[in-house]
């Protein structure tokens, strides 16, 4: 029999009941479902089966219009997505990938799928073929449209280490931003705010990169589950400025969740990491579109 | 835009028969709450001391072994961080000692190491087993810049053996893509011990964050012509225990297949093309206090298990590999 329900008490474990993490109202703002070259659609469906076991309000899939390889390709399951985030529209979201090498092109996609569409947001992956990471001068077109449309912008970071000398970021791919690339594109718009995502991949890093910059949210998915890693970003960031991402299929729910529960924080607290600070990051963009939204 | 409620989406996602079955239950409670039913847990993969490139919340028996008790873990298999890195590993042996003896008696078992790339490994294991009564010893070969094909790892694995041991060899302790610039660990494969391991039938070799080094062929040439055990602490994915223990057979509905440019070896769903994996063969391990304890208590809740299976995993395969 496949089921939603546990099978033991997780309190037994020291863990949150089954209530308890549905009283937390988490938004899933990295969800990975139709990641997969060959069977998007298949996955997501089997995707769905452990977002409903594990208590999540509310997906945001980062995968919708073309890959993430080919963020502005049309491709064949796009109409499938665009009838799933109107049937789901209660319990999921979507972002768009753009690729800045074509701000333009980026820009027809967010009028498509965010001004005439489903979505709220955009978002830039790791890497792309021009090696254009977010921080250089032909971004600015797409947040000043993604500005217009109250768009969530969310970026990909990893500080990957490697080259020669080996150093924190020398083994990025071409294009794929850093935090610290974040910052500077944050600056130029003090008055958009921007999720630096997951936290660098190297979490000590990436906190320090973004702490003084108040307009950059912090998101941890993604990356091997340090003990410690929530309680020092709460520390130095500020806890309304966590958001939370799940990143499955290719890391399980526990692995994500496990970062925010090893924390010592209130379940109020615990509330504002897992969907309360996204739900106000896309407040607007609902405003604009007339949806209600509980924060 | 058209209302959908939980009953609704999960009808979406998993048919209207089985919806059928779940609305039977109150929203919640779980299917089994006996407290009498619930395992305890054994706990095979923690460490004590400190990571050398950051202060760990919970570092330290004390403070460890509070943490795991409120996880209803009973009873610690225990490393020292400080094996890794120096030369005087006797010194490291007798310090774990020590720090296990700073907690509850028995709860921490100490599995001291061996490396083979110091002189005089023999009498390193002759004093883990004659003079601190250790029941096995824990290898770091990617850290200790030896690998399976040394010369002496034949022997080791036989008087390992020989003293009725276990032997855990660790994967990798941490993402490589984040390491500190200064370390560069060796790759190193698993992938000689499916041989070797012919020669020592009666060996107790334990795997610990093992997936990134072990392909979907080497999965199931381990699982079909040895004895090895694995443990949790890095099986990742949704739902990944279960998937590791049905294997690719009942995969039909759960693709989980990836592409495209954000691919890392550490991303990649291993075990997806994997024969299934005995539940008889994994053992819970949580890798604390590097990774928090909860990550892999909930991947047992997660994953959709028997209750069989779960009190396989969390205690009986491990003492069952301790006591025999």
């Amino acid at each position: 029999m496949s089921s939603t329900e546990f099978l033991l008490d997780p309190r037994l474990y020291g863990l949150p009941s089954k209530e308890e993490l549905k009283s937390f109202r988490i938004w899933d703002s990295h969800y990975h479902g139709f990641y997969a070259t060959n069977v998007p659609i298949k996955q997501h469906n089997a995707m769905l089966h452990y977002v409903e076991r594990m208590g999540v309000e509310r997906i945001i899939s980062v995968d919708i219009g073309g890959t993430l390889a080919q963020p502005l390709e049309v491709m064949d399951h796009d109409a499938a997505q665009l009838d799933i985030l109107h049937k789901l529209h209660d319990r999921m979201l979507g972002i768009i990938p753009i690729d800045p090498g074509f701000p333009q092109e980026s820009i027809q996609k967010m009028d498509k799928w965010i001004k005439n569409g489903p979505c709220i947001g955009i978002k830039y992956v790791g890497g792309n073929k021009l090696g254009v990471t977010c921080n250089e001068p032909q971004n600015d077109a797409i947040i000043e449209h993604a500005r217009k449309l109250n768009a969530v912008i969310y970026i990909h970071t990893w500080i990957k280490v490697g080259g020669d000398p080996r150093r924190p970021g020398g083994a990025n791919l071409s294009g794929e931003s850093a935090p610290w690339h974040v910052v500077e594109l944050a600056k130029r718009f003090p008055d958009v705010q921007f999720i630096c995502g997951h936290a660098g991949g190297d979490w000590e890093l990436g906190v320090r990169t973004v702490r003084n910059q108040e307009n950059v949210l912090f998101e941890y998915s993604g990356a091997d589950p340090h003990s410690g890693s929530v309680d020092f970003a709460v520390k130095e960031i500020g806890i309304d400025r966590l958001v939370w991402g799940g990143h499955g299929p290719s890391r399980s729910f526990s692995t994500e969740f496990s970062k925010v529960l090893d924390a010592d924080l209130t379940h109020r607290e615990r509330m504002k990491i897992f969907g309360e600070n996204y739900r106000k990051l896309c407040k607007p963009i609902f405003d604009k579109k007339g949806w209600q939204l509980k924060i | 835009m058209k209302k959908i409620n939980r009953r609704d989406f999960c009808t979406a996602a998993l048919g209207t028969a089985l919806v059928t079955q779940v609305s039977g239950l109150s929203a919640g409670t779980p299917l089994t709450t006996g407290k009498e039913d619930a395992p305890f847990i054994i706990d095979t993969n923690v460490s004590l001391g400190n990571w050398p490139f950051r202060t760990l919340k919970y570092a330290g028996a004390e403070k460890l072994g509070a943490k795991l008790k409120k996880h209803r873990i009973t009873q610690a298999w225990a490393g020292h961080f400080d094996a890794l890195f120096h030369k005087n590993i006797d010194a490291v042996n007798e310090a774990l000692v020590n720090e296990c003896n700073r907690f509850e008696k028995g709860f921490f078992q100490p599995f001291g190491t061996v490396n083979l790339a110091w002189p005089d490994w023999e009498e390193t294991l002759r004093r883990c087993h004659e003079n601190y009564k250790m029941k096995g010893v824990r290898i770091y070969p990617s850290y200790q810049t030896f690998n399976l094909t040394h010369p002496d790892f034949p022997r080791f694995l036989s008087e390992v053996t020989r003293r009725k041991m276990i032997l855990q060899i660790v994967g990798d302790m941490d993402d490589s893509r984040n390491f500190h610039p200064i370390v560069n660990p060796r790759d190193y494969s698993l992938a000689p011990l499916v041989d070797m391991l012919q020669n020592e039938p009666n060996a107790r070799v334990h795997l610990l964050y093992w997936n990134v080094r072990v392909s979907a062929k080497l999965l199931d040439d381990l699982m079909a012509k040895t004895r090895v055990m694995l443990d949790t602490a890095r099986i990742e994915s949704a739902g990944g225990v279960e998937a590791l223990l049905e294997g690719n057979q009942n995969q039909r509905d759960r693709v989980f297949s990836f592409g495209g440019m954000e691919q890392t070896i550490s991303e990649i769903p291993w075990s997806r093309a994997a024969k299934p994996v005995p539940a008889d063969r994994l053992t819970f391990g949580s890798h604390a206090p590097f990774f928090p304890v909860e990550n892999n208590l909930l991947k047992l809740f997660e994953s959709e298990l028997t209750l069989e299976q779960t009190r396989a995993i969390m205690e009986a395969n491990a003492r069952k590999l301790i006591t025999t």
